[in-house]
């Protein structure tokens, strides 16, 4: 059965993402996944996973996220920066389970509607449109990261050419690639 | 050994048309790539088959260089223009520009394949048009073969050329070697290029797709009249309505230069990239144009992850300009350095590595 | 898109799949008339009718293989999303001991739309299983009179192979025979295995067999042999993406075969109908949103006089709209092997020997799965481009079924997503999840392995006036189940796997439990995950005789002489070949048989 368009039709609510919001979160989307900041603008879903989230679990919730995200990123050393999002993020029961929604939503393309639980505690009037697990975009599909860490591509589409598949591919492993987030 | 130096101008000569035919691809790559996805399907589609078809040309020109005994080269330095460029070897004023999908572009593009005026004579460079170099090319080999002998002209070993079988879609390529092939190859690139007589081939079979396609030259002006020729039209296409969105392109910079950037930018060193990788199309080109055809297969590799790279970079806002995107740069000149950056061969905001480190080194046969 | 009514043909085919196709194209080629009905929607034969496939794709990325395909309320099939042990409910009414997991698709082009691909002939043995090892039944033609068959299906289909590769177990080519397309390049996957297990044999029933990787021949755009000459002394062009020149002319990659190749470099039943249309021009008729619902019998001459068909408006809808009848001299039913026993069972048809609707066969598939020492970059190129397929024959066959086990180029089954997931879940992120994504994802490797099914009566299509379609026409039940011989391949295989594995340096990590989509199958205390490979053959199948089979070796019925029905439903055996290519070539044999008749 094939999912719906995910709560896109509804407009932003009324306070939208600024520029700063949207410069944390891509800063902090490039701490969740490893990827630096310009590899994420590269997949052009900066902008649109920031809007769904702020449909999704509104502007309040965003907001704490991102400002503790600005405060774990000034941390310039990249171990302490891991452990204030760890701390201050990752293991929050409030924003934890949205920010590994994101990591997943980046990694693959798909919006993961947060637990049932979470949901009603903390979204029981603006519960989730998405039934079930989403692709958001053909765009969010395409660019989704996983694909790029693992020297691949997202069946469907980028295929890498006639009989490339018979030759390491093209990009060098991602243990060369690191990320910097000020 | 005779004396092939008789045969100097005419490599110097094709030589210069392979730099001619090289030097619309980075414009019309960066036209194609900078469609967004999804929007104008079919002027992506045109331009995109005109493209691969200067690749044609690209290569015919180049079995023509083997075939008279010459050795291509696409990786010395000045091989690739620095754009904003005027066309290579161009008489008439026409600067070439790496740029958006746009209407200035579609001019340019028209400018670059005009056909030649009726009556117009054949042109060493520098030439008003393609078309009368490639008559002039003609002109000089059939004066070579009387002088000299076809077989002294035609000196260069078949093998050394691409065969058809290693290059698949956009027309026909053939191995040349006899005055008669290179005649005919002349005459594919003239009639894909501007056509001779309208819109249309006056000989189907050799457009290599079996359909009647237009000539470069009328295809742009479908994308510029919004409109498919049909039977009967001449200079103007009145068929059925080709849509061009021109909103739905990516707002990138022109001409971008490295220097464009300061030294640490994360951007700069991703526009490095890109241009390496680009350098990587011209090193596999170079070689299977110099013995080795199994070689195009990496060129297409290369071509692939060129445009997922070009759109990435595409979608980047620019530093410079609030209102403009990340373009394109195929400045070869930092390509050394590149290739001898440390094992790490990125820069740390970067991410990307350039394609097959091994090219210098021994290739999986 | 009218609906002939009345109007007489030479000939009336029912289903535009890879055999109807090909008899359509075959016929209309020998100057006859021809009308094609599909029960599937409408779709021009060009980009727009292929492009919202590829664009519903990216919109809900997913391996099923009909998920890019509209459901369609008036011309339903299988679904592996719908499928309860026992149920009622889904289409295909399941009543067996297990659920029959394959499915099929009613579109313009069929099944091809979604398979994968590939091509290998039967061996000479799985014609002659109970001859040679006592197992199963024998087919009437053996392998040497279907192979000029299997090279001229080579060529319309457009297979790339090197021959030299394929000379094992038996099979035998014409001198000088070449495929049409040099062999698809194999994988890094591939070539870990070959450099791994070179000179690798395993003990099956005391005897033993070499393990080695072999190329399989596809039917997916390579590069064209130089060496090949069809019938008339032509050398093979790829044939292109219907409707687009320049499209698909080589694989390029998209890894996506099943459900859907973009750029349609894999063959699909349209090029075969496109070329028919081309080449009869208004000999050919097609009919698109034809729901064959009964032929039409004189009680006397037995001979099929008129196919009934119901046509609709809107595919996405049931909507029922007209009611005609197709008249022909001859009759072709090609609506894969569940629909045309469906159809003769509806019209009481060519059952004399109440084989109809037996036989039912599938290839039990699973998979084993684990870690090689090294990268090795699946998740890129074809599905397959390689396999191990030295074990499809042997000694053993009396004793336990043969298989095949293809070497995957896509990683693990559901990976990489489902690691994604995991790793999350475990709490990594940043870095640390990317380099673990990287450092496990790129050493994924897996074999497809299918096991031989027997012919067993007892496996079977029937109908029943209580489950309907959208027509009020019954609807097929499966009642299906896989025998010990079957499961002790299984267990063979699994053992295989699991040698070559260790050879080869790979950490094992197979493991069967219950999900949706699977069949968790046991015997004496082994269980397996067992699920369709989409081969679905042998409800209608061929014989000697008409008390014990329901067609000749031309497929013709022995009831009806003016009613052929092509498909794989005519198989006696399934051996362990994927049945496209088997199907393609029992087809042309069977379209000369029709043009005698005519």
């Amino acid at each position: 059965m094939s999912p719906t368009a995910p709560g896109a039709a509804s407009p932003l609510p009324d306070r939208a993402p600024g520029a700063v919001d949207r410069d944390v979160f891509l800063r902090l989307s490039s701490a969740l996944t490893g990827f630096s900041p310009i590899e994420l603008q590269g997949t052009g879903n900066s902008g649109p996973f920031l809007d769904h989230l702020w449909r999704i679990v509104g502007p309040e919730i965003c907001g704490e996220i991102l400002t503790a995200a600005a405060g774990a990123l000034a941390n310039m050393d990249d171990s302490t920066r891991e452990q204030a999002i760890r701390a201050t993020l990752w293991t929050s029961p409030k924003l934890g389970p949205v920010v590994q929604a994101l990591v997943r939503l980046w990694y693959t393309g798909k919006w993961n509607p947060l637990p049932a639980q979470w949901q009603e505690t903390y979204r029981w009037d603006h519960p989730d449109p998405n039934p079930g697990a989403v692709t958001l975009s053909p765009q969010a599909y395409v660019e989704s990261l996983v694909f790029t860490a693992i020297g691949a591509h997202p069946p469907g589409a980028k295929p890498t050419g006639h009989g490339s598949w018979a030759f390491p591919p093209a990009l060098a492993p991602a243990a060369l690639h690191h990320v910097v987030t000020t | 050994m005779s004396d092939r130096s008789f045969l100097d101008p005419l490599h110097r000569q094709l030589q210069a048309a392979l730099q001619v035919e090289h030097a619309t691809i980075p414009p019309y790559f960066t036209a194609w790539a900078s469609i967004q996805d999804g929007a104008n399907g079919e002027a992506a589609e045109i331009i995109r088959s005109v493209m691969l078809e200067e690749m044609l040309h690209l290569t015919l020109v180049a079995n023509m260089l083997n075939a008279v005994g010459g050795s291509p080269s696409l990786t010395h330095k000045h091989f690739v223009p620095h754009y904003p460029h005027q066309l290579p070897h161009t008489k008439r004023p026409l600067m070439v520009s790496i740029e958006k999908f746009s209407p200035d572009a579609i001019n340019t593009f028209l400018s670059i394949e005009r056909p030649e005026a009726p009556g117009a004579g054949p042109q060493a460079p520098p030439f008003d048009t393609l078309g009368q170099f490639y008559d002039h090319l003609e002109g000089l080999l059939r004066t070579l073969c009387d002088e000299h002998g076809e077989t002294a002209v035609f000196c260069g070993k078949a093998e050394q050329q691409v065969p058809p079988s290693a290059y698949y879609g956009a027309g026909r390529l053939i191995v040349v070697t006899k005055l008669q092939d290179a005649l005919g190859a002349l005459t594919e690139i003239v009639e894909q290029g501007e056509g001779h007589d309208g819109p249309f081939d006056a000989d189907a079979a050799i457009c290599g797709t079996g359909g009647r396609e237009p000539a470069h030259f009328y295809r742009f002006l479908e994308i510029r009249y919004q409109r498919r020729f049909r039977d009967g039209d001449a200079d103007q296409p009145s068929g059925a309505a080709l849509p061009v969105d021109y909103t739905a392109v990516h707002p990138i910079r022109s001409n971008t230069q490295f220097d464009d950037y300061p030294p640490d930018s994360p951007v700069l060193h991703a526009l490095e990239e890109f241009a390496a990788t680009y350098g990587d199309l011209l090193e596999w080109l170079e070689q299977a144009f110099n013995g080795q055809p199994d070689r195009i297969a990496q060129a297409v590799h290369t071509m692939f992850a060129l445009k997922n790279q070009a759109q990435a970079l595409m979608r980047i806002p620019s530093e410079l300009d609030p209102a403009r995107t990340v373009g394109l740069t195929f400045d070869q000149s930092r390509r050394r350095s590149v290739h001898r950056r440390s094992p790490a061969r990125h820069h740390p905001e970067v991410g990307w590595i350039r394609t097959h480190s091994s090219i210098a080194s021994s290739e999986p046969t | 898109m009218s609906a002939p009514n009345g109007e007489r043909f030479d000939v009336v085919i029912v289903g535009a799949g890879v055999a109807g196709a090909l008899m359509a194209d075959t016929l209309a080629a020998a100057g006859k008339h021809v009308l094609l009905l599909e029960a599937g929607a409408d779709r021009s034969l060009d980009i727009g009718g292929y492009q919202p496939y590829v664009d519903q794709y990216l919109r809900a990325p997913s391996g099923v293989p009909n998920a890019p395909y509209p459901p369609n309320p008036n011309a339903p099939s299988a679904n592996v999303l719908d499928i309860g042990n026992p149920s009622t409910s889904s289409y295909l009414v399941q009543q067996g001991n297990l659920p029959f997991l394959s499915d099929y698709t009613r579109e313009l082009g069929g099944t091809t739309l979604h398979w994968q691909g590939a091509c290998p002939r039967m061996v000479p043995n799985d014609f002659q299983l109970h001859s040679v090892y006592g197992q199963g039944v024998d087919w009437p033609i053996d392998y040497a009179e279907l192979e000029p068959y299997y090279e001229k299906a080579e060529g319309a289909l457009g297979v790339a192979a090197d021959v030299e590769d394929q000379r094992i177990l038996g099979m035998t080519f014409s001198d000088g025979y070449e495929f049409p397309m040099h062999k698809m390049p194999q994988s890094l996957v591939d070539q870990f295995f070959m450099r791994t297990i070179d000179g690798m044999t395993v003990t099956l029933d005391g005897h033993d067999y070499p393990v080695r990787p072999i190329s399989l021949p596809q039917a997916r755009n390579s590069t064209p042999n130089p060496a090949y000459k069809d019938k008339d002394g032509r050398g093979y062009k790829p044939v292109s993406y219907v409707g687009d020149g320049d499209r698909g002319l080589r694989c390029q990659g998209n890894s996506a075969c099943t459900p859907l190749c973009p750029v349609q470099a894999k063959y699909n039943a349209r090029k075969t109908l496109l070329k028919a249309r081309a080449t009869a021009g208004d000999r050919l008729s097609i009919v698109s949103q034809a729901v064959a619902s009964k032929l039409l019998i004189d009680s006397n001459s037995k001979r099929i006089e008129g196919v009934r068909y119901r046509t609709y408006s809107d595919p996405k809808k049931p909507s029922p709209a007209g009611e005609f009848t197709a008249r022909g001299r001859i009759y072709v039913i090609a609506a894969n092997a569940i629909e045309t026993a469906r159809l003769l069972l509806v019209s009481g048809a060519a059952n004399r020997s109440d084989q109809v609707g037996r036989n039912l066969m599938d290839h039990p598939y699973m998979y084993s799965w684990g870690l090689a020492p090294e990268p090795v970059y699946p998740y890129r190129g074809p599905d397959t481009t390689s396999g191990l397929e030295t074990l499809r024959d042997g000694g053993f066959r009396a004793k336990h079924a043969s298989f095949r086990m293809s070497i995957a180029n896509w990683g693990w089954s559901g990976s990489p997503g489902a690691d994604v997931d995991q790793f999350v879940a475990g709490g990594l992120f940043g870095r640390a999840l990317r380099d673990k994504l990287h450092d496990t994802c790129t050493r994924h490797v897996r074999f497809g392995i299918m096991v031989e099914q027997l012919p067993d009566p007892s496996n079977r299509i029937t109908i029943n006036p209580a489950y309907v379609d959208a027509f009020g026409i019954p609807r097929p039940v499966a009642t299906y189940d896989i025998a010990p011989y079957s499961l002790d391949g299984a267990r063979a295989a699994r053992e295989v796997a699991a040698r070559v594995f260790e050879r080869a340096g790979v950490q094992d990590c197979t493991e069967y439990k219950a999900r949706p989509g699977f069949q968790l199958v046991g015997r004496d205390g082994r269980t397996f995950n067992l699920m369709g490979a989409g081969h679905i053959v042998g409800t209608h199948r061929m014989g000697r005789t008409a008390e014990d089979s329901v067609v000749n070796s031309s497929l013709q019925t022995w009831d009806h002489p003016n009613l052929f029905l092509a498909g794989a439903g005519a198989m006696v055996t399934i051996g362990t070949s994927n049945p496209t290519l088997t199907t393609a070539a029992l087809t042309l044999r069977a379209a000369e048989q029709v043009l005698r008749e005519l």
